[in-house]
């Protein structure tokens, strides 16, 4: 990304690449309030005080299941039917509001829906709530690396194709 | 408890075991995220050259079988994922699981189902690149070039879970596979989700653009 691109002046790269650097230093700012965001709320929830004197990690982990409450076949269907109701009513939504003249607002909303979707499959369904630490460092360093493969390759993109 | 059953080795005790194949199956997904997210970018830099192109050629494809389909799939997410909870409580839901189990392989199939009519819709109507494309912009053409490349491998994926979900099923039916916290349930509950989570974003970027005009 050093020097102009092809056709293009030395003032138009280098607004192209204060722009790029922009983008990712958002893109990482970003990236590292929702790891924070997300690291903070451990396996108990937020409520939980560290644990410094732990016994042997298997041995806590079973007490820690043999104490919780297991829940009734209504519980669960009640509770996962609740997020599959959300889910169907988002997708209505999006199919809705595709045929409303919004201009570039569609693919937003669209995309918007899309996220808030997933995101209800990846925390309720995939129980990424209840899940460790580790587990939301994973699936996120998934998506970090995702959002860095579109924001450098849009930072090109974005100014080259539309004109800029 | 059945526990003994399921361990492995290296491991000596089970919720050890679970939260190792997690991140295992967690850390395959991530990669996965970055596997569709390749195809999506290409997607992206296209759409973004040719935007009118590309809603010229989204609004070609079906949008009830799409919206159909994607109903189809967020219900087996909701079956996928009481068979997973009601499995890693431990406790006697093992005729719940199954039948769980079951009907989240039934919906997948019923995905598949509707794709293949939809394929023969999109056959039909000469919707693949090259000559004979219905519609003039050469950008069109790239769009459905993606449309195949993408609903194609979510069809894979989509019937690896299938298998995988079935075999679960029936070898939990059998009695042969002790189901109570048992890690491979999870693991594949984990990837019957992404493949949902696929469709979900895919969604929108096939059947919706340009039908506002």
């Amino acid at each position: 990304m050093s020097g102009p691109g092809p056709g293009g002046s030395a003032p138009a790269a280098a607004a192209s690449r204060r722009r790029g650097a922009v983008l990712i230093v958002l893109a990482s700012l970003v990236a590292t309030l929702l790891r924070r965001a997300l690291l903070r709320r451990g396996p108990d929830g937020p409520s939980s005080p560290a644990r410094p004197s732990e016994p042997p990690r298997g041995a806590a982990r079973r007490d820690r299941e043999s104490r919780e409450e297991v829940p009734s076949a209504r519980a669960l269907w009640r509770r996962n039917g609740l997020v599959w109701l959300a889910l169907l009513a988002l997708l209505l939504t999006s199919f809705g509001a595709a045929y409303l003249p919004l201009g570039a607002l569609n693919t937003v909303v669209g995309l918007l829906i899309a996220l808030t979707k997933a995101g209800l499959v990846a925390v309720l369904f995939m129980e990424l709530r209840r899940s460790g630490a580790l587990m939301r460092l994973a699936g996120g360093a998934g998506l970090l690396f995702a959002l860095v493969l579109f924001a450098l390759t849009l930072t090109d993109f974005l100014t080259r194709l539309s004109g800029g | 408890m059945s526990d003994g059953a399921l361990i492995k080795e290296p491991w000596s005790a089970l919720p050890r075991q679970r939260e190792g194949a997690t991140l295992g199956i967690w850390i395959f997904l991530a990669s996965e995220i970055l596997f569709f997210g390749a195809l999506l970018l290409a997607y992206t830099v296209y759409r973004i050259a040719a935007p009118a192109a590309f809603a010229a050629a989204a609004r070609e494809t079906n949008v009830w079988y799409g919206t159909v389909n994607t109903a189809v799939l967020l219900t087996s997410s909701l079956t996928m994922a009481v068979a997973a909870q009601a499995a890693a409580t431990g406790a006697g839901f093992r005729r719940l699981v199954v039948w769980c189990l079951a009907a989240t392989a039934a919906l997948g199939l019923a995905f598949l189902v509707i794709k293949g009519f939809e394929y023969k819709e999109d056959l039909d109507k000469h919707l693949w690149p090259g000559a004979g494309f219905p519609l003039g912009q050469p950008a069109a053409q790239i769009f459905f070039a993606l449309y195949w490349i993408l609903t194609g491998v979510h069809g894979i994926h989509l019937t690896i879970g299938v298998v995988l979900v079935s075999r679960l099923c029936l070898l939990g039916a059998l009695g042969r596979l002790p189901l109570a916290r048992n890690p491979e349930i999870e693991v594949t509950a984990l990837y019957w989700h992404l493949v949902d989570v696929i469709w979900i974003f895919l969604y929108p970027l096939i059947y919706l653009p340009g039908r506002a005009s």
